[in-house]
């Protein structure tokens, strides 16, 4: 397994060369040009509009691959399947959208159809990158770090190594939660309940699908990122406390 | 639930406020065309944070956390969110009848974006081509889908808000 940690960027030292890595590879999630070019590239082998439209699947398979080593098989495969959850919803809501309220969205069906192509594989991407991002820097090495800086920045350091360890710890459970998505509303998503929905019926069935899920989803969000931070200040609490102690008997 | 006092309390909700912002403004991302920007479902978040928290950690999680989220596909829109969606929050956070708060923060978020991208984007566009986005025209049809965004933001915000002033 040894000769796959060259492919592990949370193990990258120094810090700032992990950070640019990151932001390179993420670049295409930020700005439009990389797809531009790439498809400018690929259109000299293809069709041009082929060369755009593959130029999307291209960009967040090699997004994947970048984050597969750090975060495993299985972490990836729950991250995508959290990610398609989210990816499918704003695809479908946006399109049921543009169909209720056509004044508002663009009339060319076929840009409107690209950019919610984009869109569909920017989600699919930017869920595993993000989440290999914040969970590739330690709020424990940024508090061993902070030892040797003094009191006014280490303080601010507390402040922000906690940041990250409460953003840690969003990430990994509001993913988790997307299947009370499927479990507590299954009515439009699983297979079986597909034929009982027809016509126009199914745009009244998806706003009420999606208004269920995303309230029951936002409580137990709530309450499930909130469970762990008394703990997580107590724990940071203690650390500044010490680092008073410290500074006390140094004097 | 009550907000603590420990400066390290406020850190910690404020970022798990800014970070659920932020993810929930990934997550149902609908594209307005005519403006280049989207309908959102962040401004719950926003808006919980002012009413809970006060108006400075309602400002932090307006900016930070849709910002974050702009950052992703939409960079452009940096500035504008930064700017109205913190006044957002910092307007939800006024001592006020919580449910005023919460509206008025709404409606100044509506026109708030609309003076980026009525005004703001197109002179600005003038000078810097990337800025170039949205016409005044254009702004006009934004104003509906933001107009939702902000009264679902409002209505969702204040039920969680009471949901947790309940558990007192």
């Amino acid at each position: 397994m040894n000769r796959f940690n060259f492919f592990k960027i949370h193990l990258v030292k120094p810090f700032w060369l992990r950070f640019i890595i990151f932001i390179i590879v993420g670049l295409p999630l930020f700005s439009n040009s990389p797809a531009r070019f790439i498809s400018q590239i690929l259109s000299k082998f293809f069709n041009p509009e082929f060369a755009l439209i593959i130029t999307y699947p291209l960009i967040s398979f090699f997004i994947w691959l970048f984050c597969l080593p750090s975060l495993g098989l299985k972490k990836l495969l729950d991250y995508m399947a959290a990610a398609f959850a989210i990816a499918l919803t704003t695809v479908i809501t946006s399109s049921l959208l543009q169909y209720l309220l056509p004044f508002i969205f663009e009339k060319d069906a076929y840009a409107s159809s690209v950019r919610l192509l984009r869109l569909y594989f920017i989600v699919l991407a930017v869920f595993p990158w993000s989440l290999t991002f914040i969970n590739s820097f330690s709020p424990d090495s940024i508090i061993n770090a902070l030892m040797h800086l003094k009191k006014p920045f280490r303080e601010t350091g507390l402040h922000f190594a906690l940041a990250l360890r409460v953003f840690q710890h969003v990430g990994t459970v509001v993913g988790r939660l997307l299947i009370i998505w499927k479990e507590r509303h299954p009515s439009i998503i699983v297979m079986r309940h597909v034929g009982e929905i027809k016509n126009l019926d199914f745009i009244w069935e998806w706003i009420r699908w999606l208004a269920c899920s995303l309230i029951d989803w936002v409580y137990a969000c709530l309450i499930l990122t909130f469970e762990p931070i008394p703990a997580m200040v107590n724990e940071f609490e203690i650390l500044s406390e010490r680092n008073k102690i410290n500074d006390s008997s140094e004097k | 639930m009550t907000p603590q006092k420990s400066k390290f309390a406020q850190t910690a909700l404020i970022s798990a406020l800014a970070a659920l912002a932020a993810i929930t403004t990934i997550m149902v991302r609908v594209p307005i065309p005519a403006t280049n920007g989207y309908f959102n479902i962040g401004d719950v978040f926003i808006i919980l944070a002012g009413l809970w928290l006060g108006p400075k950690a309602g400002f932090v999680v307006g900016a930070v956390g849709s910002s974050v989220a702009d950052a992703v596909g939409f960079p452009v829109y940096i500035p504008a969110t930064f700017a109205v969606k913190g006044i957002e929050g910092l307007i939800a956070g006024l001592p006020i009848n919580k449910p005023l708060a919460a509206f008025l923060a709404a409606f100044v978020m509506v026109g708030g974006y609309y003076v980026f991208e009525a005004f703001i984007y197109p002179m600005v566009g003038k000078q810097i081509p990337m800025f170039a986005i949205t016409t005044t025209e254009a702004a006009l049809v934004s104003i509906f889908p933001n107009f939702i965004q902000g009264v679902a933001g409002a209505v969702g915000g204040l039920a969680l808000w009471h949901s947790i002033a309940n558990k007192k």
